[in-house]
């Protein structure tokens, strides 16, 4: 593992989250899809309410608002809760369980075991519903939604890097902060990083 | 200190998902006795008999340059296990994203195919509708709304007033109740249909529609058109409930309940309407605030055309059967949005429904 610049080199936040962002691109990623799908289906959800058709293409095969009108855009059951909440509560969660994972490099310790598969079941809950939804808009209502379609891809693009990150489990974090070397055991502290005591790397 | 270091290397062993779970040993293979032994020599047999001071620093120290070798030896296997992992080929590392991507693709692909799906053969009368044709209902685009307009038809409702005024027919949870009542056979309910699903795709989702004739021994014989026995409608706006009494030869087929038995005694019968046409069909009730009987045009223009003709043209506002049934939409549209509070507001907000809602409150 490259040698990194002693922890003084990176002693503003910003400096710091950069630093986190770039080591670990993919929870950063994960965590930035999170707000964006966040974000689109705070607007469907407010739009709903109102009663007005979301921004976007009304005619032809791209039609959100005859999508986002649709019995599909709604929970069965009483109260025509718009599918766009459980849709919030995903993002929340997904982009929840990335910032602990980011958390855990942040303060150089060890993430949860629990995490990885956690997310890797909570993306494949989000494809699962994905498809379900794509399924309404192709074979029953004929028609395609813009705003949901990003959605759908964030949710795809989140399930593949989990996917990916369960399938890289056995391998150490990255290290945000160079531990310095003592008494020549540099690679032993840079590849442990304090991973199994769950104490904080030495700094 | 060197106990500390030497659990530090037995937890990275474990890491590294080592299988003997033994301590390693100096690359020498004496274990660690020896080695401090063997760096001492005959100094270090002094000190058993006599342990010293410094005889025992120097022990510590042995002992930290194993722990620190051993530390050295798991990171290096920590490495290694990396490196095997990401030096495999491309295919062999991403194997799982690259089949998740495959499966997402493939499951696409068949909804797709399921979409574009026709029933085997031509299209017939009991099967279900196309998605070429339904798609073509469902899918008239705003321009086309907007540019027929009232076309060339009346106004098909009529306000149904009383004193005191009829309450809206409500469902438990509230929407609003649309009531049909038809039969296969009748060739007004043929034509009515088409202006149905179409304005009712604006505020929800059929499904299980079957395409169906009209008699072929009454009036415009064969109208081509929708059936909605076995059908369901779903919409967070209404609630549609549709009958139909009898099938294209007349056999009796869906029945009325109470509730629906009711409202059709009570609004398709004077003076709600002409007392020449009590009982007539096709009967629309939307939420008793709206009654229309027969259908809003005369399905001449259809005469002999298919039902994937009727459909293809249904974008095209200088079609006659477009006008027609298109306009009829727009009006069953505008009764509609007066009872479920002007929602959706992209469809009842949009030309030209705000001004036929205005026209019909105006008894036009």
């Amino acid at each position: 593992m490259a040698r990194l610049p002693a922890e003084s080199s990176y002693e503003s936040v910003g400096a710091r989250m950069l630093l986190l962002a770039r080591r670990a691109p993919d929870l950063t990623a994960m965590l930035l899809m999170a707000v964006a799908g966040l974000g689109i289906s705070i607007y469907l959800t407010t739009v709903h309410y109102q009663g007005v058709a979301p921004v976007c293409n009304t005619t032809g095969v791209i039609d959100c608002a005859t999508v986002t009108s649709s019995s599909f855009s709604v929970l069965p059951g009483p109260g025509n809760i718009p599918i766009t909440i459980p849709g919030m509560l995903w993002f929340v969660v997904s982009g929840g369980l990335a910032l602990v994972a980011l958390l855990a490099i942040w303060r150089g310790r060890l993430e949860p075991s629990w995490l990885r598969m956690t997310h890797l079941l909570w993306g494949l809950v989000g494809m699962i519903f994905v498809l379900y939804l794509v399924y309404a808009e192709i074979v029953v209502l004929h028609r395609l939604c813009e705003w949901c379609t990003v959605v759908h891809l964030l949710t795809l693009a989140t399930f593949l890097l989990v996917l990916n990150r369960w399938q890289l489990r056995g391998l150490p974090l990255p290290v945000l902060v160079a531990t310095p070397a003592r008494r020549g055991e540099e690679s032993a502290v840079s590849a442990t990083s304090g991973r199994k005591s769950g104490r904080r790397a030495r700094h | 200190m060197a106990k500390k270091r030497t659990n530090r290397g037995g937890a990275q062993r474990a890491y590294n998902g080592s299988s003997s779970g033994t301590p390693q040993r100096p690359a020498n293979g004496a274990n660690a006795t020896n080695a401090t032994n063997g760096t001492n020599g005959a100094k270090g047999a002094t000190a058993t008999a006599s342990p010293s001071k410094s005889a025992r620093a120097t022990a510590d120290s042995q002992s930290d340059r194993i722990a620190a070798a051993r530390a050295r030896n798991a990171a290096a296997r920590a490495a290694a296990e990396r490196r095997r992992s990401m030096q495999g080929g491309w295919l062999r590392r991403r194997w799982p994203i690259i089949s998740a991507v495959v499966v997402v693709v493939l499951i696409i692909a068949v909804f797709f195919a399921m979409s574009n799906r026709t029933p085997s053969g031509s299209a017939s009368i009991g099967s279900p509708v196309p998605a070429s044709i339904l798609g073509k209902v469902t899918g008239v685009s705003q321009s086309t709304y907007e540019k027929v307009g009232k076309g060339t038809i009346t106004n098909p409702f009529k306000k149904a007033q009383g004193n005191p005024p009829p309450p809206v027919n409500k469902a438990a949870d509230g929407r609003p109740i649309i009531l049909y009542v038809g039969a296969d056979y009748c060739p007004f309910c043929a034509a009515e249909r088409w202006s149905l699903v179409m304005a009712l795709s604006r505020f929800g989702t059929f499904k299980d529609l079957t395409l169906m004739q009209s008699s072929s021994t009454d009036t415009y014989p064969n109208t081509n058109t929708f059936s909605f026995h076995g059908s369901s409608y779903t919409s967070q706006y209404l609630d549609f409930q549709s009958v139909e009494t009898q099938d294209r030869t007349g056999q009796k087929l869906d029945s009325l309940t109470s509730a629906q038995q009711a409202i059709f005694d009570k609004y398709d019968a004077p003076p709600y309407i002409d007392a020449q046409y009590k009982g007539s069909i096709p009967f629309i009730s939307v939420a008793n605030q709206y009654i229309e009987i027969s259908a809003g045009f005369i399905p001449d223009q259809m005469q002999g055309m298919t039902w994937q003709e009727i459909a293809d043209k249904l974008n095209d506002p200088n079609s006659s059967v477009t006008r027609s049934i298109v306009a009829n939409a727009n009006y069953i549209t505008a009764a509609i949005c007066q009872v479920t509070d002007n929602k959706p507001a992209n469809v009842c907000t949009a030309a030209p429904i705000p001004q036929m809602i205005n026209d019909m409150k105006a008894g036009k």
